[in-house]
């Protein structure tokens, strides 16, 4: 059994390298998200069962595009930012909460340039 | 609610029944004969299986469920999105399993996810900001942020394509 301190155990090791950030971009994504979310599903809830031919001409118009791009990148950085604390707070073995913070990353971030990729790629091959 | 998670009168003597109403510790005092045993009639702590969550902290569980269950929304709308990328026969497919009656009710779960998690991630902005952390404020943006919900939730279920 260590008897040394939480601090004694980590002073002089350097910083973590992150301090306030993820608190932070939390934050700042929270923020960018309210407009963003409102005004991504207001276009969603209208193309999704509205056809093919429909959805196609609602993202190749820029705007649309653009706040379904600006969407998906915050959203799903603002779900990684979440998750990775829900796991943190639930995952206490260190390789069960290593490999899972690892396939949330890749996963979000996965999830996040494909949508942006499909959304641009309507908008460009249409326009 | 301090009415029922705790006693505000204690009885002056053992009694029948404990606080929470349940039946409790029947006064054998006199018959036991254990010099000095005392029948617990006091109240005990909350059992967690009576015991009632204050609104706040409901709101709190239901603000992580939501943002945990919206990974499934992000998921999906891509899935969709990437569908509509590839091919019209494609498409045809994933559309028409999100516009079943499964993937509407997942849809409009995502919906009410999102409207909620939205209208309660604003009442931590202003905490975050340092304000709104007296009793009063907290129980009126509760009402507020479930009060917006609502409202979220409708407006966009009227303009959709059901």
């Amino acid at each position: 059994m260590s008897f040394k301190t939480s601090y004694k155990q980590v002073a002089g090791l350097g910083s973590a390298k992150d301090g306030t950030r993820h608190w932070w971009m939390m934050r700042l994504s929270s923020i960018a998200l309210v407009p963003l979310s409102l005004l991504f599903i207001a276009t969603f809830g209208q193309a999704l069962g509205s056809g093919y031919e429909a959805v196609i001409e609602t993202y190749s118009k820029p705007w649309n595009a653009l706040v379904a791009i600006m969407f998906l990148l915050v959203g799903f950085h603002h779900l990684r930012d979440g998750l990775q604390v829900v796991i943190e707070d639930y995952a206490h073995a260190k390789s069960t909460r290593t490999v899972l913070l690892i396939l949330n990353s890749l996963l979000c971030w996965g999830f996040a340039i494909i949508g942006i990729f499909a959304v641009a790629r309507i908008s460009l091959l249409a326009g | 609610m301090i009415s029922r998670n705790r006693c505000a009168i204690l009885p002056a003597r053992p009694v029948a029944f404990n606080c929470d109403g349940h039946a409790g510790f029947v006064s054998h005092a006199s018959s036991d004969g254990m010099q000095g045993t005392q029948p617990n009639s006091r109240p005990l702590s909350p059992h967690a299986t009576i015991y009632r969550f204050p609104l706040n902290a409901v709101l709190s569980i239901l603000h992580r469920i939501t943002g945990v269950a919206l990974a499934v929304g992000g998921v999906l709308v891509v899935w969709w999105l990437l569908a509509a990328s590839i091919s019209r026969d494609y498409f045809r497919f994933v559309d028409g399993l999100m516009t079943t009656v499964l993937g509407d009710l997942v849809m409009l779960g995502c919906l009410a996810a999102l409207s909620f998690h939205l209208c309660n991630g604003l009442r931590h902005l202003v905490w975050d900001a340092g304000a709104g952390f007296s009793d009063r404020s907290v129980k009126f943006s509760a009402v507020a942020g479930m009060s917006g919900t609502a409202i979220i939730f409708l407006a966009f279920v009227a303009f959709a394509n059901l």
